[in-house]
């Protein structure tokens, strides 16, 4: 099992950063997408609601590897992962639609992810470094 | 190859617009980097420069497609590119390094990209709409 740093994981949480999914199709054609919805209920593991993520989800039948960014000011990482699996009912999509419904979206989905590898990409010397 | 419209060109070049750029690693996982600086030369190209690139670099060289994401609140375009040429010398440089000296950064030489389509990615019902 690969673990986000704490500090990352914080970001990943938080409300006042930039956060993305990336997903590539088979061919090789990159594609993100900015999500609000996206967090990281354990260390481990990286969600996000399907909201508005058409391209996505077609990406990520094509091909299960993709990448979340996270950004605050100068500071960014980027993590690696594998798509899990796609949560349509109990607890976790309820808590993702009652966090949405503040921003009047709705998901009819959570997308979850298995972590597979961490790096600071942040505006610094130290971009490109693994983490974990 | 496609043109862009004057006010994706303005919104590009906002300073309180996000910008991020996404290129596709050997193993087929999307990668991407936060983009300080992002110049609009001509309808028809995107410039950057080379600073700490060393894996966008690598995927650049076996592939010359890439993706921007320009966002801000509920706007977002994706622009899909290739890489058409790295430059080394002219007055795109300088001006990048106007901008990165506030950082103390600097860089040798820029990366042009020819646009080949835009994507509005914003939190509406067109979201995936090809739009050029």
């Amino acid at each position: 099992m690969v673990a986000i740093p704490t500090n990352v994981m914080a970001l990943l949480n938080a409300h006042d950063t930039v956060k993305l999914l990336i997903t590539s199709s088979k061919d090789g054609q990159p594609h993100a997408i900015p999500a609000g919805s996206i967090a990281a209920p354990t260390a481990d593991t990286v969600i996000i609601g399907e909201i508005l993520t058409k391209q996505s989800v077609k990406n990520i039948a094509e091909n299960k590897k993709a990448a979340f960014v996270v950004i605050k000011g100068m500071e960014a990482y980027e993590i690696n992962v594998v798509a899990k699996e796609k949560v349509t009912s109990g607890p976790m999509l309820d808590g993702m639609n009652k966090a949405m419904a503040a921003m009047h979206l709705h998901a009819n989905a959570v997308l979850t992810f298995a972590v597979e590898s961490v790096y600071n990409q942040s505006a610094s010397p130290a971009a490109g470094q693994k983490l974990a | 190859m496609a043109s862009l419209t004057p006010v994706i060109m303005d919104y590009i070049k906002r300073p309180d617009t996000n910008k991020v750029m996404s290129t596709v690693n050997e193993d087929g996982c999307a990668h991407s980097i936060v983009l300080g600086s992002v110049l609009v030369p001509d309808q028809e190209t995107i410039a950057i420069g080379r600073v700490w690139v060393k894996t966008t670099g690598k995927n650049l060289n076996r592939d010359p497609r890439a993706e921007f994401l320009f966002f801000s609140g509920k706007t977002a375009y994706s622009v899909v590119c290739d890489l058409v040429e790295s430059s080394s010398e002219g007055p795109m440089i300088e001006q990048i390094n106007q901008y990165l000296s506030r950082m103390r950064m600097s860089t040798a030489s820029v990366w042009l990209f020819k646009v080949k389509a835009v994507f509005d990615e914003g939190i509406s019902e067109n979201t995936g709409s090809q739009i050029i």
